[in-house]
C-alpha cells in the first residue's frame, strides 16, 4: 500500500527543513546561525538555539552534526559553567544568560541519552548547577531575564533541561530547585488558563512563542516528574482554547495573544504555529482523541504552506519564517533557526501519530 | 403544518427535496431563506478553510452543475425517483408560488422579519449557518436539523467523517436547534448501512438523503425528545477535518465497509 498523501508531503516538507537547518550549521562555524534574512544574508551562529536544535538533529538521524554542535557548544562554556546571551562570539557586554543556559542543556542531556559521551553529561551539569546557584527561594531568578524585571513563565522552558539533567546524573538539588520554580509558575495560572508573564516583557501579552514554552515546559516537567495530576492537567485549560482558536482560523492562529485569549495585531508567528502544534500533539498522547491531532495537523499545514521548497536561494529553501506576513512583529523579515527546529519537530511529531493510526487501521483490516 | 426552509444556496438540492417532500406530504411551505452565496466575507471564510483552488468545484456547484462529487449523485438520483423536477429553490418557489427571500446572514434582521411574517410552525435546516439567539427567538426555537452524525458524541462539522474516526456508528440525528452547536434535543436516531464500494462523498450523500427523510417524517410523527443513551456523553466539537485526518477518515471507512461486506 502507497504511503498517504499528506505523509508524503510532510516528508517532503520535513527533508526541506531539516537541509535547512543543516545548512545554518554549515554557515554558522561551529553553531546553527540564528536566522537568515534575504537583506543581510546569514547571522552569526546562536548558542541557546543551538543547543535546542541537537535533539531535533538526533531525531534526523544527523548525529555527527549533532555531536560537532555539542562539542562546539562544550568549548565555549563559560568557567562557571553557563553560557553567555546573545550570538556568538559575544559583545564584550555580554552577560551569562539563565535562559540561553537551560536550552543548552536541553541538547546536552539529548547527546548524553544518545550515549554520545560523557564530557556532555559533565557540562550539563556544571550549568544546571550554575542555575541553581542563582535561583531565589521562589525557585525563579532573581532581577529577572531578558526584557522583563521579574523571571518569566516560561522559564518552564529552563526547568525542564533542569530535570533532564536531574534524571541524567541523579543530583537531587537539581529536582528539589526545579520544583520550587514550577509550583511558582503555576501559581500564575488564572481562571481562564492564562499563565501571567508568558511573554517578554513584563506586559500581559505574549507572542505564541513564549506562550508555547511555559506549556511545552510544564508538560516536559510533569512527564519527567510522572506529575500529571499536579503539572500538566494545569495547561490544559490554555490547550483547550489554543486548539479551539486553531480550529476557527482555520489554523491561523494569531501571533500574539493577550491575557484574555485576544489577537493582538493582524499577523501569524510561525514557530509558535510549530510549537503549539507539539504541544496539542504531547497532550494528545494523554487524551488519544484524533481532534486534537486535527489542530496540530492545520497548524502544521499552514507552516508548510508559507515554506518555498524550491527557491534557489539556499537561504530561503526550506526556511521558516518567523512572522506570516513576513513583515509581521515576530522576527520581522527573518528566517530563524528555531522555526524550522519546531517545524522539523511537528513534523515529526504528526507523522508518527499519522501513521500509527494508519498502522492501527491496516492491521484492523487484515 | 407551516413550515419555513432554509438554505445556504439556492442550488442546494436537499433543500429543494426537503421543501418539495414536505409538500407532498401536507404541509405548508410559508417561505424559503436563502443565504447568498457570492458574498466577499463567506468567499474568504471558504477560501481560508478549503484552500482557492477548491473555488472552482463551489462555482460549478453554486452553477447548478451536477455530479461534481458522489453527494451530489446521491440527492440527483433521489430527485429523479421522486420525479422532482426543480434544481434550485428559486426554480421551485416560483413553480409552486412560495416567498422566497435571499439574505446576507440569517440572524439579520431582514430573515427574522420574514420568519416572523412567515407565521410557521416549524423551520427546516437545510444549511446557511450558525443559528444565533435572533433567529430562534424569531421562530420561537421552532428549528430542526438533520445532523450527519450521532449526537451527543459527534458535535459540528463533518460529523458523518468524524463518527468514522472516533469508533461512532455511522448515524444522522433529527434534533432541535438550541443557542449551542448540537446540543439540543433528539428527535430520531438513524443508522446509515456501510458498504464496500462507500467513499467519503458516497456517505455524506448517503447521510443527506437519511437527513431529508428523517426531517419530513418529524414534521409527520414528531415524537417528544428522546433520553440520552446510557454513557452517552457530550464530547468536544468537531471542525472540519484537515487533509490528513480525512486519509485517515477514508482509510477507516473502507476497513468498515469491507467488514460489513464480509458481515452482511
Amino acid at each position: 500500500m502507497s504511503e498517504p498523501q499528506s505523509l508524503e508531503r510532510y516528508t517532503r516538507h520535513l527533508e526541506a527543513t531539516g537541509d535547512w537547518l543543516v545548512r545554518s550549521i554549515e554557515q554558522g562555524r561551529g553553531g546553527s546561525c540564528a536566522h537568515f534574512s534575504p537583506a543581510t544574508g546569514w547571522s552569526r551562529p546562536y548558542p541557546e538555539t543551538t543547543g535546542y536544535a541537537i535533539p531535533t538533529l538526533l531525531e534526523l538521524g544527523l548525529r555527527e552534526r549533532a555531536l560537532d554542535v555539542g562539542r562546539w557548544l562544550c568549548s565555549i562554556q563559560n568557567e562557571d559553567g553557563s553560557w553567555n546571551g546573545g550570538l556568538y562570539p559575544p559583545k564584550k557586554t555580554a552577560k551569562p544568560s539563565v535562559f540561553n543556559t537551560g536550552q543548552i542543556l536541553d541538547g546536552l542531556t539529548a547527546l548524553h541519552r544518545a550515549r554520545a559521551g560523557v564530557e556532555f553529561v559533565d557540562a550539563a551539569h556544571r550549568g544546571a548547577r550554575w542555575l541553581v546557584s542563582g535561583m531565589a527561594r521562589n525557585g525563579l531568578w532573581a532581577g529577572g531575564d531578558y526584557r522583563a524585571s521579574e523571571t518569566p513563565s516560561y522559564y518552564s522552558h529552563v526547568l525542564w533541561p533542569m530535570l533532564e539533567t536531574w534524571r541524567a546524573t541523579g543530583d537531587d538539588a537539581l529536582r528539589e530547585a526545579a520544583e520550587r520554580g514550577i509550583a511558582t509558575i503555576l501559581a500564575r495560572a488564572r481562571g481562564n488558563g492564562w499563565f501571567s508573564r508568558s511573554g517578554f516583557t513584563d506586559e500581559e501579552r505574549a507572542f505564541t512563542h513564549t506562550i508555547a514554552y511555559t506549556l511545552r515546559g510544564l508538560l516536559e516537567c510533569s512527564r519527567l516528574l510522572g506529575a500529571w495530576d499536579d503539572i500538566g492537567a494545569k495547561t490544559v485549560p490554555a490547550l483547550e482554547r489554543m486548539l479551539r482558536k486553531t480550529e476557527l482560523l482555520h489554523g491561523r492562529l494569531p501571533g500574539e495573544l493577550d491575557c484574555e485569549w485576544r489577537a493582538v495585531g493582524d499577523y501569524e508567528c510561525l514557530t509558535g504555529h510549530a510549537q503549539t502544534a507539539i504541544n496539542l500533539l504531547l497532550w494528545e498522547e494523554r487524551e488519544r482523541d484524533l481532534r486534537i491531532v486535527n489542530g496540530a495537523a492545520k497548524l502544521v499545514d499552514r507552516v508548510c504552506a508559507t515554506q518555498t521548497l524550491r527557491h534557489p536561494l539556499a537561504g530561503l529553501r526550506g526556511a521558516v519564517a518567523g512572522s506570516w506576513p513576513i513583515w509581521g512583529r515576530y522576527m520581522t523579515l527573518r528566517y530563524p533557526n528555531w522555526a524550522a527546529k519546531y517545524h522539523c519537530d511537528a513534523l515529526v511529531a504528526l507523522s508518527m501519530r499519522l501513521a500509527s493510526e494508519h498502522a492501527r487501521l491496516t492491521c484492523a483490516s487484515s | 403544518m407551516r413550515v419555513l426552509v432554509t438554505a445556504g444556496f439556492d442550488a442546494a438540492l436537499h433543500a429543494v427535496a426537503l421543501a418539495e417532500l414536505a409538500r407532498r406530504a401536507g404541509h405548508t411551505v410559508a417561505g424559503v431563506l436563502v443565504v447568498r452565496a457570492l458574498q466577499a466575507a463567506r468567499v474568504r471564510a471558504w477560501v481560508r478553510q478549503r484552500g482557492a483552488r477548491s473555488l472552482f468545484d463551489a462555482a460549478k456547484r453554486l452553477a447548478g452543475s451536477r455530479n461534481v462529487d458522489a453527494r451530489d449523485a446521491a440527492m440527483e438520483e433521489f430527485l429523479r425517483e421522486r420525479s422532482i423536477a426543480e434544481r434550485s429553490l428559486s426554480q421551485w418557489c416560483r413553480v409552486h408560488d412560495v416567498a422566497l427571500c435571499t439574505v446576507e446572514d440569517l440572524n439579520s434582521e431582514s430573515a427574522c422579519s420574514f420568519a416572523r411574517a412567515a407565521r410557521v410552525e416549524r423551520v427546516l435546516y437545510a444549511g446557511g449557518g450558525i443559528l444565533r439567539e435572533r433567529f430562534l427567538a424569531a421562530v420561537e426555537a421552532r428549528v430542526l436539523n438533520a445532523h450527519a452524525g450521532p449526537l451527543p458524541e459527534v458535535r459540528g462539522m463533518n460529523a458523518c467523517e468524524w463518527s468514522l474516526l472516533l469508533g461512532c456508528e455511522p448515524t444522522v440525528t433529527i434534533h432541535w436547534i438550541d443557542s449551542g452547536i448540537d446540543t439540543g434535543a433528539t428527535v430520531e436516531r438513524i443508522a446509515i448501512a456501510l458498504e464496500a464500494r462507500d467513499d467519503l462523498e458516497s456517505l455524506r450523500g448517503k447521510c443527506t438523503v437519511a437527513g431529508v427523510r428523517g426531517l419530513v417524517r418529524a414534521l409527520d410523527d414528531l415524537a417528544p425528545p428522546l433520553p440520552t443513551r446510557d454513557g452517552a456523553k457530550s464530547s468536544r466539537q468537531c471542525f472540519t477535518m484537515a487533509p490528513a485526518l480525512r486519509e485517515l477518515a477514508q482509510a477507516a471507512l473502507r476497513v468498515r465497509g469491507s467488514a460489513e461486506s464480509a458481515s452482511g
